[in-house]
């Protein structure tokens, strides 16, 4: 190995042999045992080394496995319940692959169209007992107007002749 | 359970078995936890990648496939790509440093004096731009191979030791700075 790789060895991976690529570890172990300058290379990046190892060594917390699995348990049982659900719609068997799905989307559609029909039912009934009231009150209310009316075209028709 | 293979954990875990998942948790938790844990520089935040990696592990356990990476490299690349996600939602600021003197290294060191060590050297690491550090906490903590980390970071290994030189000088400059002042 050339010094100049062995330089950029350390420059990237470091003082300690074991994180240097495997393919390349003897000859620069070779190189180091046997060249000065290769040693006075190490001995600079050493002193980061130590440096570095001292990084704290982070502490998992007590309870997070036990989050983590109940996590995925809750994730099973509602995917187990979609599962079902899929497999209900599906079937099993070739004849249930058709009136499966034709039943899950007819049944809705059927619902759908009954309660349309009721709701139509009862709209109409309304109507028809709204329109009744209508007329009783127009009934009334127009009695009441034609003498109201009748005197203001009276008025009307006599301002109009005075102007003219 | 526990002297089973990854392989052979997995293949459980693949048919939703609860007791092989446990396990892969309890074999798995600690390596993933110190990762994002050094990546994020926060608890919460580290806790929160942990459990949705596992998660993730759990809803796609079919997408791994044993031929193709080692279990521990799948299941670091999903912490990875979610820590990134987390960094891109808060970035870190970056700080201007020096050329300055030698490394001192201290040659008797008290539980204090350690304590402080090890503190500027989670700040140094803090620092480094986010790929520097994810370089360096694979190859140097995590104990991953270049090729591994080269391959969970998308790039070459000539890119990784590019980055890893880099990291290191910044952390050079980093840590002498804190320890001049």
């Amino acid at each position: 190995m050339e010094l100049s790789r062995f330089a950029q060895l350390l420059a990237a991976y470091g003082s300690h042999p074991q994180r240097w690529p495997e393919a390349e570890r003897v000859a620069a172990e070779q190189l180091l045992s046997s060249s000065v300058e290769a040693q006075r290379l190490h001995a600079e990046e050493r002193a980061l080394d130590m440096l570095l190892d001292a990084a704290p060594v982070p502490k998992v917390p007590a309870q997070l496995a036990q989050r983590i699995v109940s996590n995925a348990r809750q994730r099973k049982s509602a995917g187990d319940a979609m599962q079902w659900l899929l497999n209900w719609l599906w079937g099993s068997s070739q004849a249930e692959h058709w009136w499966r799905p034709a039943l899950a989307l007819g049944l809705p559609a059927l619902c759908g169209i009954a309660l349309g029909s009721l709701v139509a039912q009862q709209q109409q009934q309304q109507l028809s007992e709204q329109y009744v009231m209508a007329q009783l009150n127009q009934d009334e209310v127009s009695s009441l107007l034609v003498d109201e009316n009748s005197e203001d075209v009276q008025t009307l028709a006599s301002e109009w002749s005075e102007w003219l | 359970m526990s002297e089973l293979s990854d392989e052979q954990l997995m293949q459980r875990v693949q048919q939703g078995d609860q007791q092989a998942f446990k396990t892969l948790v309890n074999q798995h938790l600690a390596p993933l936890y110190r990762f994002t844990r050094r990546l994020l520089g926060s608890d919460s935040e580290a806790e929160d990648i942990v459990q949705d990696t596992f998660l993730r592990v759990w809803d796609r356990a079919n997408q791994w496939q044993a031929g193709q990476a080692k279990l521990s490299t799948w299941m670091h690349s999903i912490a990875h790509n979610l820590c990134i996600d987390s960094h891109r939602r808060k970035k870190f600021d970056t700080v201007e440093l020096s050329e300055t003197e030698e490394l001192s290294i201290p040659t008797e060191q008290s539980d204090l004096h350690r304590l402080e060590l090890s503190d500027q050297v989670e700040k140094a690491l803090s620092v480094l731009p986010d790929r520097q550090r994810s370089a360096v906490v694979m190859c140097y903590y995590q104990g991953f191979s270049n090729q591994e980390a080269a391959e969970m970071l998308d790039i070459n290994v000539s890119a990784l030791e590019s980055l890893l030189a880099r990291a290191r000088r910044t952390l050079r400059q980093q840590l002498q700075a804190s320890s001049g002042e």
